[in-house]
């Protein structure tokens, strides 16, 4: 948890970096049929943000505290998870992929609050076996859309 | 939550053997084929391919799916194909002139070449038709080409996209006729029909299909082909109104750079059968049924690159000019 | 009145019932997991109504886009995700609702809601089609524009709290919407030289993944689930018959959801994804209790869930009588039609008037039938979710949003977007940056665009081309609304002050 956070001023500034990163990255050759709206939204956008600083340091800025709920390391293992996921769907293929990252996310958060035993987990594979071949089997057959195959399916 | 477990367990077995049960046969196609629509769903492309569909199947012997990767006009597809898609057979994907044409001239990240590709068929053709409202004062053409010599830049033409073949077209119009006029592009043809009926724009320079399906609504001014069209018999051709302006939007399928040459002739067959069994109902919607394959398909795209080529280039030095 | 018996009487076909119901389960499916589209499913459906018979195809294809609009509404209820983003606003009353252990009672309300908007939106079509149908056809691209702007307005009540962050989070979804190929132009901007990123950020992609995310990373962190369980009193609270008489105990906003779900349907361009928000935000704005409004309130469930099943018949309003799709599932359809030789216009409502009527009935068939599969299907899938442990519920919900947001284009770049933006927007929610604000920029961004870009080339050849903008009279009440609409906190705040003895005296009405 970080605590009293001057949230107004990292938002304004969090505001400021963006409108100048969209600014740097317009290509000057653009015309102007494509940019005036897109350059018109980055200047509201720089005017919103400069306002949220100047607030900041009013008064009347906003204090809290940031990632106050439950454990942050699950949420950012969670998250690498969740990327890891999407790489290895690349790699090992869709169904492939999907099982070992459920089955692995289960034991992962399951550890938190009670033990696992191998047996249990051997089960947990086969279920996420199943959850996939469930979603694998409507997209591919009934929809008729290829998921991504890798090295396996 | 073990009655779903165990569920979860007869699925995963299903599953099994559905995947085993997948090859078998000899010769290509072994596997089902991946029909790339770089487009959205329920637009041209993919009402089109779903009717080629079941056809294909039926002479290729395979599943054929339709998938759809739209974004950025078709250039998403079409640079993911170009750098991905397996010469084998298995993945072919629906390509358009002129986009194919003019978006790796316009654009710096298009991410694919005109000619990256092995072409199958071009299957059909729509041509461009200048429309206006039925009930406005523009009847012919030549009272569209006074009323934007009196009032220039004030007649408005909306059209599908920039650098689409709606644009070219105008731009052509632009040039031949001497006129100033205003193109304003839509983000597809559906938003046009009812820019134009409501008079938000004075024209649209869109494809012959709209003019046909909504006849009752709309005046077609003149088409751009070499002879009239059967579907509209009354209305002129630009050339023989005098200016020489033909062109349009080609569909058509390709496959990766490579791949074998039995396979590109069965494809090639299987589509050109295709085309011939649909099409009454493809003219029916307003579509140019014209086919043109192998060499003949590369030459089309080479025509059309020279017939776009001073177009694009004056748009480039307007462009450069602006800066 | 001859032909409405014969489009019924080909109705009652044991075929036709059987697509009717199939229909809306197939729809709810697809509107329930989130990344699958109406759009999608009907295009999926297209080739299998070659083999039918032209009004089995238009019936079955007719009940899977009423199910997948309702459908949306499960996600939004059970998991706080929009499953489409016609449900949006379901989100923010239901799933506090479901946290209070009232889960099925929400799904009921938004069920029997969502049967009566589709048969509002049936009625609206059998008898007003004509004049709205030249409504229609009004909006230009000013009226786009001012819409997307009185859409904006809308961010002052999403936002909690705070006004500016409001303000930023929606100014970064319209920012994120021009990444990509600009609509008018055809030029790449903001790619980074990427191919890929010509495609842009598909709104469906930032609404799966700023609205999952954030929940699927808080269950992690408390290691626990956030459905409350369903006590007793709740379940009798939710009975079909009390549902039913309480959501009709609300008359005022049923009738001007309704209105709203209808005026938005007839908008080509624009359909649930702005219907329901702005039905919830005039029901905040007429509710006595507008405090409530986000703690899980019927009011605004009901307002969301009504408005945007009206847009599933509403929008063949345009379809039917001009051949002009009001929403993109209705292209779909359009395609049907001309394939089975039907030419929108009048004389699809003569000539071929008993297919027609059929066509219309049928819907609101489906939207009765929504009922049973609803409510059934409703409480199994709240059984499956509320039993399943937080550490399969996680990965499983996390299956669905990568598989989802992959079908939408086929792309793996789609599913590393989504990830990353619904990651950024749980770090951006830490601050007070809301994801409601975000999306709503990048829905209504291209409408903004598209309209004013086109307003001032139309305009070209006047002194300011931006005087475009305010020509027409249709634009002067859009712009009337933009401003009332904006200045509405103030005024009411204002008012309050006038008036601070009387609380309940707020209401708009």
């Amino acid at each position: 948890m970080i605590r009293n956070v001057n949230t107004d001023l990292v938002a304004g500034t969090l505001g400021l970096l963006l409108s100048f990163a969209f600014w740097w990255l317009i290509d000057p050759e653009i015309t102007h049929l494509s940019i005036v709206f897109p350059a018109a939204m980055i200047t509201i956008m720089a005017i919103v943000s400069a306002l949220l600083v100047v607030k900041g340091f009013s008064r009347a800025a906003e204090r809290g505290n940031l990632f106050e709920v439950g454990s942050n390391v699950r949420v950012f293992v969670t998250g690498l998870f969740f990327f890891g996921w999407a790489f290895a769907i690349g790699i090992l293929g869709f169904f492939v992929a999907s099982v070992l990252a459920i089955a692995l996310i289960a034991l992962y958060l399951a550890l938190a609050r009670r033990r696992v035993s191998m047996a249990a987990f051997a089960a947990w594979v086969l279920i996420a076996a199943g959850e996939v071949a469930f979603f694998y089997l409507i997209f591919t057959r009934l929809l008729h859309i290829p998921l991504p195959e890798g090295w396996f399916l | 939550m073990k009655k779903i477990a165990i569920g979860c367990v007869v699925l995963a077995a299903l599953a099994a053997v559905v995947f085993a049960s997948g090859a078998g046969a000899q010769g290509y196609p072994q596997k089902p084929i991946n029909y790339i629509i770089s487009f959205n769903p329920g637009g041209e492309s993919d009402v089109t391919a779903r009717l080629q569909q079941s056809h294909l199947e039926k002479i290729l012997g395979q599943t054929v799916t339709v998938t759809h990767k739209p974004g950025g006009g078709g250039a998403v597809a079409w640079s993911e194909f170009q750098r991905t898609a397996k010469p084998d057979g298995y993945t072919i994907i629906g390509v358009n002139i002129p986009h194919i044409i003019a978006q790796p001239i316009e654009r710096k990240d298009a991410g694919y070449t005109t000619e990256g590709w092995e072409l199958i068929i071009w299957f059909h053709f729509t041509p461009n038709a200048l429309i206006v409202q039925k009930d406005g004062n523009i009847k012919t053409l030549a009272d569209f080409v006074k009323l934007a010599k009196e009032k220039p830049k004030a007649v408005t033409v909306a059209g599908s996209g920039s650098y689409s073949a709606n644009h070219l077209e105008t731009l052509r119009l632009e040039k031949l006729a001497g006129l100033q006029l205003t193109y304003v592009p839509h983000t597809g043809t559906g938003p046009i029909v009812p820019a134009l009926m409501g008079g938000h724009v004075n024209s649209t320079m869109n494809y012959s299909m709209v003019g046909v399906q909504y006849k009752d609504q709309m005046r077609t001014l003149a088409v751009a082909t070499d002879e009239r069209l059967a579907v509209l018999p009354d209305v002129p051709t630009f050339k023989e109104l005098g200016y020489d302006i033909v062109g349009g939007a080609y569909r058509g399928v390709a496959v990766p750079k490579g791949t074998p040459p039995e396979i590109v002739k069965k494809l090639t067959d299987a589509f050109v059968k295709t085309t011939e069994l649909i099409a009454d109902k493809q003219r029916e919607m307003g579509f140019e049924v014209t086919y043109a394959t192998g060499k003949q398909a590369a030459d089309l795209v080479a025509r059309m690159k020279a017939n776009y080529a001073d177009i694009l280039k004056d748009l480039a030095e307007q462009r450069a000019k602006k800066q | 009145m001859d032909i409405f018996l014969q489009a019924m009487a080909a109705l009652a076909d044991p075929i036709v019932i059987l697509l009717i119901f199939g229909g809306v389960s197939a729809g709810l499916f697809v509107g329930a997991m989130p990344g699958l589209t109406a759009t999608m499913a009907l295009a999926v459906l297209l080739p299998f109504t070659f083999t039918m018979t032209p009004l089995n195809g238009l019936v079955g294809l007719g009940a899977v886009y009423m199910g997948a609009i309702y459908g949306g509404a499960f996600a939004a209820i059970l998991v706080n995700t929009p499953g489409t983003p016609s449900s949006i606003a379901t989100a923010f009353e239901g799933y506090p609702m479901a946290k209070q252990g009232r889960a099925i009672e929400a799904i009921s309300v938004a069920t029997v809601a969502s049967a009566v908007g589709g048969i509002a939106g049936v009625l609206f079509l059998l008898f007003l089609a004509p004049p709205l149908a030249l409504l229609s056809i009004r909006f230009g691209p000013s009226e786009y524009f001012w819409v997307a702007m009185l859409g904006l307005t809308l961010i002052a009540s999403l936002s909690e709290g705070s006004l500016l962050k409001g303000l930023l989070g929606g100014t970064i979804g319209i920012m994120l919407g021009t990444i990509g190929v600009s609509p008018i132009g055809g030029e790449s901007r903001f790619t980074l030289g990427i191919p890929v990123m010509q495609g842009g950020i598909e709104m469906i992609v930032a609404l799966i993944g700023l609205f999952v995310l954030p929940e699927l990373y808080n269950m992690a962190a408390l290691a626990q689930t956030s459905l409350g369980e369903v006590s007793i009193s709740a379940k009798e609270r939710s009975s079909f018959w009390r549902v039913t008489a309480r959501v009709f105990s609300q008359p005022a906003n049923l009738i001007r959801s309704c209105i709203i779900g209808e005026i938005v349907a007839i908008i080509p361009g624009a359909g649930g994804n702005i219907a329901n928000l702005v039905a919830y935000n005039e029901a905040k704005r007429a509710s006595k209790h507008p405090e409530r409004f986000g703690t899980g309130t019927t009011e605004g469930l009901i307002a969301s869930e009504s408005s945007n099943n009206v847009t599933v018949a509403g929008s063949m309003v345009p379809l039917l009588t001009l051949g002009i799709p009001g929403a993109p599932p209705d292209a779909v359809i359009l395609g049907v039609m001309l394939l089975h030789g039907l030419r929108p216009g009048i004389e699809l409502f003569t000539t071929s008037g008993v297919l027609t009527y059929a066509f219309i009935f049928s819907m609101g068939l489906a939207a009765i039938a929504m009922v049973p599969v609803g409510l059934l299907g409703g409480r199994l899938i709240y059984r499956i979710i509320f039993r399943t442990p937080y550490y399969f519920l996680v990965p499983t919900i996390g299956l669905a949003t990568i598989i989802g947001t992959f079908a939408l284009r086929n792309s793996i770049t789609d599913v590393f977007i989504m990830l990353t933006l619904g990651t950024g927007g749980y770090l951006l929610k830490q601050i007070g940056i809301m994801p409601a604000p975000v999306v709503l920029g990048l829905i209504l961004g291209t409408i903004a665009e598209v309209g004013y870009v086109q307003a001032i080339l139309g305009g070209a050849t006047y002194r300011f081309a931006q005087m475009r903008l305010f020509e027409n009279p249709l634009s002067w009440i859009l712009i009337a609304l933009v401003v009332v609409s904006a200045a509405w906190p103030f005024l009411a705040a204002l008012y309050r002050r006038i008036r601070p003895v009387d609380k309940t005296i707020g209401d708009a009405e």
